[in-house]
């Protein structure tokens, strides 16, 4: 049976900046809950049970995607990617109102570009995603912008077990491509037990020390934060019991939200998914390693 | 444009934004209810606390780019260092002042007649540049230069018919317009805060926000102009004179797509001039303080040509239509569904 | 020593081949302590005092590097040439548009946001450069026809103890001893005459020089010597050869197209005040007009008196007063000599 939440996730049209379709699908998927579902000024949604302290379970909205900055002599489109070093790769790209451009690189410096499949379409400060793709194989998810919605898909699960008396909280927040942007505030009235981090995580490179379909991973580090080692080990005990695949990871080149939480003296872990071919329009994901995630998250809302 | 003058001709190199701020209190202090200053310098001053409606935040900031003395050699020359973005092409051969007593030098150049044709090539870096008062010994240099002064260029404010001529519109042009606009009533409380250290990284408006939590907040600002001359196929934009202009996205943040449109809609309808930002760049005290909170966020500029230079052009009909368009704009927050 | 009259010297324009503004001020300077100047027309503007048969020149040149604006783009920006002008030094700087109507312009750069970190470490070529006069470009073109000269807008400014700086200090510095030394030997007992050359276009062909020169040769004159007065490159932190220190004294020109004798009697009249001096060897032509003045007419000694000033050719020269001043005593008790008219 196909994942639907997580298709209709990475469908959404979400780039950083413009991300109130695919927060109005999360809220649509947290009514039927009985969690405080708020919507702050930055497009943040936020759902809680119960009262602090919280367990916090984090993850965010946005999608990397294109903002069109001038049109050129010869009519195409000049576009600022975001994250600047975003590497979606040429190939076809929608609008809020999913009309068709066909991004690609220009040959000499590499800067993008894109040509409107109706002429004269793309004004100014038109927000661009690539064009979604979403296939589920027996054992694997194929999709554009799973790495950032998989997060997503997985606090939805939790919120329909969650119960108003878990004093558990999810957010989702936005700007995570243009600095983290939307989290700090949507922290700033929470009383925090927990913190966790939800997200996929590369490992395209082969020496990240986890691999896909090995279960998920804890960070030990990220470029900016340490992760508190008693919350490790608890993890990896609630994994144990559960008898759940467990990986550790370093990634200490990469920013990370936690990154930023460190700054702000909040202690976070990061619960990520495995996930190749990152920021490419066909990242995969290990249904196995998707699903023990789930269930691991199910563990630590029941806390131990 | 007296107010103005005094503003741009005034330093604020980053960490030293005393002498704008009291302008500032002079000038504005009496159309405010409070006026409080905090441990970072910036300067609070609020308006209709009473009122209901979403509490709004002003922001420009005072401090301009500049220089830093680092170290005064022997021979009495003094080594710097750059406070905020300036491309080091611009230094060559310019008048500068140095501290609290406004001492003036000179960066100076290697003459052309001495040069190899190599050298005529080269940026010179940072390093081989000097600031020379006049001081032919270290000890005579340090009877009124100390390490760590501030250094800022030596450009005073002039009009030429409606172009403006000076350095450090960005922001003094945006401390101006709050100035001006703090005589203006509002409809709900408002917090004017003229920030500091806007130029090394956004610092003064995080405490800003922090302390006045704002549910909107507009960040007023000098922005560059892009109608120069050049090859490149790039957005020849922002144009000077043309109006205010509106950001979209930036290096910090994406604005309040509600916010714009009200920004835009309301230009269109007063039949103010406005343009957009070009390019999505550079980062704004909205952008810090969106960090601190969920609130509203945008940003509204002038053009200005040659910006983060010693010298820059502005136009006196884009300062006069902003101040116009937050009027008006303010007028209509009601209508907006935040 | 006041300097009001350097300052006033500093803000007359007078770009090379445009010196009618200079020739102006002096000539009013001059008649109002009753000197008759006479204008030599494109050559600059001459003057006399003293008398007898003999005939000393006196030169120092009027004019300053400048930009000539050789198109108007349209948006009304203005591309320019210029020689002797570092371009590097040219971005940013505040101009003098001297059009039919004097305009204030900028140099303008492309904005830091369209320029690469990589494109920041190349300097702007000089066709790249332009000023923004911020006027439409009909104005523009209406004010500014082609050809126009530009010059540095920077005024004089006083700096730490005796120095000074303000672009032109090349050489209203050596206009400035001419006047100084009008005024204090115009009253004085002098061998010979001593006449005196504001000579124009220096920086571009040494016209002046020439004229001055050629001149004397037409009426029959004969000259003792002459004296140029200009400047020469100052020490800082990045200059140390063949340059010479602030406030150390004139520095005296010598080799081979230099008069000896002359030399050596100036150096005596320094020592003997308690003077100080540098020497300045050039080994072939000086880049002044006394290449030019010592070969003119029948041969005539030269001997060069130079400033060092720094940043030549930047709206940044920096001068120390403290070498007029000792320049000043030596050319006067010099000129004063008869030693130095029978040399």
């Amino acid at each position: 049976m196909k994942n639907k939440i997580l298709q209709e996730l990475c469908a959404a049209f979400g780039p950083t900046g413009r991300e109130s379709r695919v927060a109005g699908i999360v809220k649509t998927h947290l009514e039927g809950t009985n969690l405080e579902v708020t919507t702050d000024a930055l497009s943040n949604v936020i759902a809680r049970g119960g009262d602090g302290p919280y367990r916090v379970f984090c993850t965010h909205l946005d999608q990397p995607g294109w903002v069109v900055e001038h049109r050129d002599k010869k009519g195409f489109l000049h576009l600022r990617p975001l994250p600047s070093d975003a590497e979606l790769g040429a190939g076809w790209a929608v609008d809020e109102e999913a009309e068709l451009y066909r991004v690609f690189r220009e040959p000499e410096d590499k800067s993008w570009r894109a040509g409107s499949l109706i002429e004269g379409k793309g004004e100014m400060d038109t927000f661009l995603v690539p064009k979604g793709e979403f296939e589920e194989s027996r054992n694997a998810f194929f999709a554009t912008a799973l790495a950032d919605r998989a997060g997503a898909a997985l606090l939805i699960d939790m919120a329909q077990n969650m119960g108003v008396d878990q004093s558990a909280a999810l957010i989702f927040y936005t700007g995570r491509h243009l600095g983290f942007a939307g989290l700090p505030a949507a922290l700033e009235t929470f009383d925090i037990e927990r913190f966790y981090l939800v997200e996929a995580l590369p490992c395209d490179k082969g020496n990240e020390g986890y691999s896909s379909g090995d279960g998920p991973v804890v960070l030990l580090r990220t470029q900016r934060s340490v992760a508190p080692e008693y919350w490790i080990e608890e993890v990896f005990h609630l994994a144990e019991e559960s008898q759940l695949k467990l990986q550790k990871g370093v990634l200490a080149d990469t920013s990370s939200a936690a990154d930023s939480l460190s700054r702000r003296g909040i202690p976070s872990l990061v619960l990520g998914v495995p996930l190749h071919y990152h920021s490419s329009r066909i990242e995969r994901m290990a249904i196995a390693d998707y699903e023990a995630a789930a269930r691991l998250l199910e563990s630590l809302l029941r806390g131990t | 444009m007296e107010l103005l003058k005094r503003l741009c001709d005034a330093p604020g190199v980053c960490g030293h934004e005393e002498a704008v701020r009291e302008i500032l209190i002079n000038a504005a202090g009496s159309y405010a209810d409070s006026v409080h200053v905090d441990s970072l310098g910036n300067l609070f001053m609020t308006k209709g606390e009473k009122k209901s409606g979403p509490r709004v935040m002003f922001a420009a900031h005072t401090d301009e780019v500049g220089l830093m003395v680092e170290r005064i050699d022997d021979d009495g020359f003094i080594r710097f260092m750059v406070l905020g973005g300036i491309d080091p092409r611009v230094l060559p051969a310019k008048r500068v002042r140095i501290g609290k007593e406004c001492i003036p030098g000179v960066i100076g150049i290697k003459p052309i007649h001495l040069l190899d044709k190599e050298e005529r090539k080269e940026v010179t870096s940072l390093s081989d540049l000097r600031v020379d008062t006049g001081a032919s010994s270290r000890s005579e240099a340090e009877r009124f230069v100390d390490v760590g002064d501030p250094i800022w260029f030596d450009t005073s404010f002039e009009q030429w018919g409606d172009v403006l001529k000076a350095k450090a519109f960005d922001d003094r042009a945006g401390c101006y317009m709050m100035a001006e606009l703090i005589k203006h009533e509002f409809g709900f409380p408002v917090t004017f805060v003229w920030t500091v250290q806007e130029e090394v990284g956004l610092r003064g408006a995080r405490a800003a926000a922090a302390r006045v939590r704002p549910d909107i907040i507009l960040a007023l600002e000098g922005t560059g102009a892009g109608d120069v001359p050049t090859d490149k196929d790039v957005a020849r934009r922002p144009f000077l004179g043309k109006g205010p202009v509106v950001t979209i996205l930036d290096r910090t943040m994406v604005a309040d797509k509600r916010l714009v449109e009200l920004l835009c809609q309301t230009a269109d309808h007063e039949g103010i001039p406005w343009q957009f930002k070009r390019p999505l760049i550079g980062g704004t005290d909205a952008g810090a303080a969106i960090r601190v909170k969920p609130l509203h966020a945008a940003v509204l500029a002038i053009p200005c040509r040659y910006i983060h230079s010693p010298v820059a052009l502005a136009d006196v009909k884009d300062i006069i239509n902003t101040i116009e368009l937050v009027k008006a704009a303010c007028g209509r927050f009601g209508e907006v569904k935040l | 020593m006041n300097h009001e009259l350097l300052f006033q010297l500093l803000e007359v324009p007078s770009p090379s081949g445009h010196e009618e503004r200079m020739k102006a001020f002096l000539s009013e300077y001059l008649r109002d302590r009753r000197i008759q100047p006479r204008d030599l027309g494109p050559a600059g503007l001459s003057w006399e005092i003293g008398d007898g048969e003999k005939l000393a020149l006196f030169s120092a040149h009027a004019d300053q590097v400048a930009f000539v604006v050789e198109r108007v783009d349209e948006e009304g920006y203005l591309y320019i040439r210029m020689s002797s002008i570092d371009p590097r030094v040219v971005p940013s700087q505040e101009v003098m548009v001297w059009g039919k109507r004097a305009l204030r312009g900028v140099v303008g750069m492309l904005p830091l946001h369209f320029v690469s970190e990589e494109e920041r470490k190349a300097t702007i070529p000089r066709e790249k450069l332009f000023i923004d006069v911020g006027l439409p470009v009909d104005e523009v073109r209406e004010q500014v026809p082609i050809g126009t000269v530009c010059t540095w807008a920077q005024k004089p400014s006083s700096l730490a103890g005796s120095r000074v700086t303000g672009p032109g200090l090349d050489n209203r510095i050596g206009l400035y001893l001419s006047l100084l030394l009008t005024r204090e030997l115009v009253s004085c007992k002098l061998p010979g005459r001593i006449r005196f050359f504001a000579s124009a276009q220096e920086e571009a062909a040494m016209l002046g020089a020439g004229f001055a020169g050629r001149s004397t040769l037409e009426s029959g004159e004969s000259v003792s010597f002459a004296l140029v007065v200009d400047t020469t490159f100052g020490t800082d932190h990045g200059v140390k050869d063949s340059a010479f220190t602030l406030g150390k004294g004139p520095v005296l020109g010598v080799g081979p197209i230099l008069s000896r004798p002359h030399l050596k009697f100036m150096r005596s009249v320094a020592s003997e005040l308690s003077i100080p001096y540098a020497l300045e060897p050039l080994t072939r032509s000086t880049g002044t007009e006394a290449d030019v003045l010592s070969i003119s007419g029948k041969g005539i000694p030269t001997i060069l008196l130079s400033i060092p000033i720094r940043n030549m050719h930047s709206p940044v020269e920096v001068a120390d007063l403290a070498d007029t001043e000792s320049s000043l005593k030596l050319l006067s008790a010099a000129l004063q000599s008869e030693d130095m008219w029978s040399s």
